[in-house]
Order: C-alpha cells, then structure tokens, then sequence
C-alpha cells in the first residue's frame, strides 16, 4: 500500500472540494518500470482510476484523514472537477483550501497570501505578524487570528503590542503611533474574538 | 473571500442522509465518486508549489520566542531574518537576534544578548520543493 493525500477542485472556478489522506493500493510494477512521458500517462491514469472509489462517505480504502466541502461536492457535476496528487508537498491536511486549480496551465495555484496576527495566550501580547497562502494553526501557547478581508489587514506588519481589558473592551498599547487609532477603531469594531483566542487552547474539534 | 475557521473544516458525513450507490464491480459499497470524470491521462500533468511565509516578530525582554508558522517539512525549508535598526546613536549588541526553525511548525527567536528593548525582526520561511 502507498500513502497518498489527495485534493479535489472543481474544474469550473478552481476552487477546493475536499481532501483524502489514506493507503492506495500500488500502481502495477510494469508502470513502475517505465520512464518518461509513458510513465507520466501509465500513473496518471492509476491515480484516476483509484481516485474514483473516494467520496466524503467513505472508500475502500484505509482512510487516514479527510475533509470536504460537502455543499460543493454536492453541487459539483459529473465531470466537473479535477483530482490532483499533493503527497509530497507533506502539508497537513486541509491546507490545500485557500489554493486553486488552474485548468489551463493543470496545476494549482497559490493565490495572495493569508494574513495573520498571533497572540500570546500567556502575556496577552500580539507579539507576530505572519504572512502564508496556507492555514497558521494555533498552538497551546500562540492564538492566531486570520485577519484576511477584514479592517485590520491594512494593517499587518504594524499590529503588535500588549492587549489589555478596560471596561469590557480590548484596548492595544504599544503600537507604532501613526496606525494605532486605525488599529484600536478596528479592534472595538470586533473584527477579530480576542475573547476567544485568550482562552484556553481548543484541539481539532469534528463537526459531526 | 474565504474566510473559515480551521476547527470547522473537518467534517465527518451523515452517511444516513445520503445516497449511496453500489459499485457492483467491486463488492464495494459506497458513492462511486465520478465528481472528475476529468481525464488527465491524455498528456502528462505536474503539480507544483511554492510556500513562502514571512512574519514580523516582535521581542520584548524575554530570550527566546516562539513563533508559529504553516506547516514545512523541515529539511526542505531555509528561513532567512533580519533585525531592525536600532535608534540613532544606540551601540549595544542588545538588538541582535537570531531565527531559526525549531519544528515542522515553529520558527524560534532568540536574543544575543539580554535586554529590555523591544525589538523586531523580519523572517521568511522559504520552502523548497
């Protein structure tokens, strides 16, 4: 058996359907033994066929670990999505979400990158400002707040400093002087739960 | 915009409210998939990525910090960082620090030497595939 995570797009806007960690059986030893362009084609082809028996109900195969979009594969037609193999990136599940599928060029693409801010449970301190196309997990120790599309992202780069509760609000000090106002504006607007990311570190929670 | 939280991506499926059909060829009973339909067996197709992350860390007085990343596979991955400037005048080595990859998902930063200046610094975490 080979283990393989797989990513689903749809074909129409590129956007992520679902993904499927789990064993395969292997392609066949002749594919194995070929090279080039026949080699490409031969495992392609396997990957296809195998990818078929996999759906958000389950598979034949041993399932690691998946997650899906259920509206949009629903929704998605036969024929309208495409299964692409990310085994060797080795990224956790899930972290394909924000990517999309190019149909023109057949590969994924890495759209802007998310914007995050990390907090530090302990000392109440957004003491990080982090930039990536893929998912920044909170830790036990760290919160991090994706703050993509909302009045902070201007922002970014600029958001640091201690968080302190005054009659019931958030109030930040420490930031540079000439964003601070924006920053503080942004933050008694309630664009990030800095209530929740305070609290205790919550594991992986299944939405059943 | 997408804008989830991760906790909420993980989903297990009630099975019970869904159609299934049965894969005769098989035995296998489950939804034959066919979402793709999609061949790409006619030509060759590659998957390619990038992952480039950068952050601005803010230091205080503590030593070391640490700062959460996406995650890398460690032996692919360079992380290059650079302090900021001191104030105009300052001398002291107390802004100097260092970062490097701890873990698959954590980038540490340590000062040089001690100090109670807050101090920044620039890192990327650049993945090589």
């Amino acid at each position: 058996m080979t283990l393989r995570h797989l990513t689903w797009f749809r074909l129409e806007d590129g956007q992520w359907l679902g993904e499927w960690k789990g064993h395969l059986p292997p392609p066949p030893a002749h594919l194995l033994a070929q090279i080039g362009d026949a080699r490409t084609i031969g495992l392609n082809a396997w990957l296809q066929d195998a990818q078929r028996m996999i759906t958000p109900e389950g598979s034949p195969y041993e399932t690691h670990e998946h997650c899906w979009d259920l509206a949009a594969w629903d929704d998605c037609p036969t024929g309208g999505a495409v299964c692409v193999d990310v085994t060797k990136f080795n990224w956790p599940l899930g972290d394909q979400y924000f990517h999309e599928w190019n149909t023109l060029d057949a590969g994924i693409e890495y759209p802007d990158d998310r914007k995050y801010i990390q907090v530090d449970r302990a000392r109440q301190y957004i003491d990080g400002n982090h930039s990536s196309s893929r998912f920044v997990r909170s830790t036990s120790e760290k919160a991090l707040l994706d703050i993509t599309g909302t009045a902070l992202e201007p922002f970014h780069g600029s958001i640091h400093g201690k968080l302190t509760l005054e009659n019931g609000r958030w109030v930040l000090t420490g930031a540079p002087a000439h964003v601070a106002d924006g920053i503080q504006h942004a933050l008694d607007d309630g664009v990030v739960d800095i209530q929740e990311a305070l609290l205790p570190h919550k594991e992986k929670v299944l939405i059943t | 915009m997408k804008h989830i939280n991760p906790n909420q991506l993980w989903t297990q499926v009630p099975v019970a409210n869904r159609t299934v059909e049965v894969n005769t060829k098989t035995g296998f009973t489950a939804a034959v998939s066919d979402k793709t339909g999609f061949s790409l067996t006619a030509g060759s197709y590659t998957v390619r990525a990038s992952s480039c992350q950068r952050a601005l860390a803010y230091m205080t007085s503590v030593a070391s910090y640490a700062f959460t990343i996406s995650a890398v596979t460690m032996t692919r991955t360079h992380v290059a960082y650079g302090g900021s400037a001191p104030p105009a005048g300052a001398t002291d080595w107390s802004w100097d620090a260092r970062c490097y990859l701890t873990s698959t998902t954590v980038v540490t930063c340590d000062r040089i030497s001690s100090s109670s200046h807050t101090t920044s610094l620039n890192f990327s975490v650049l993945e090589l595939f």
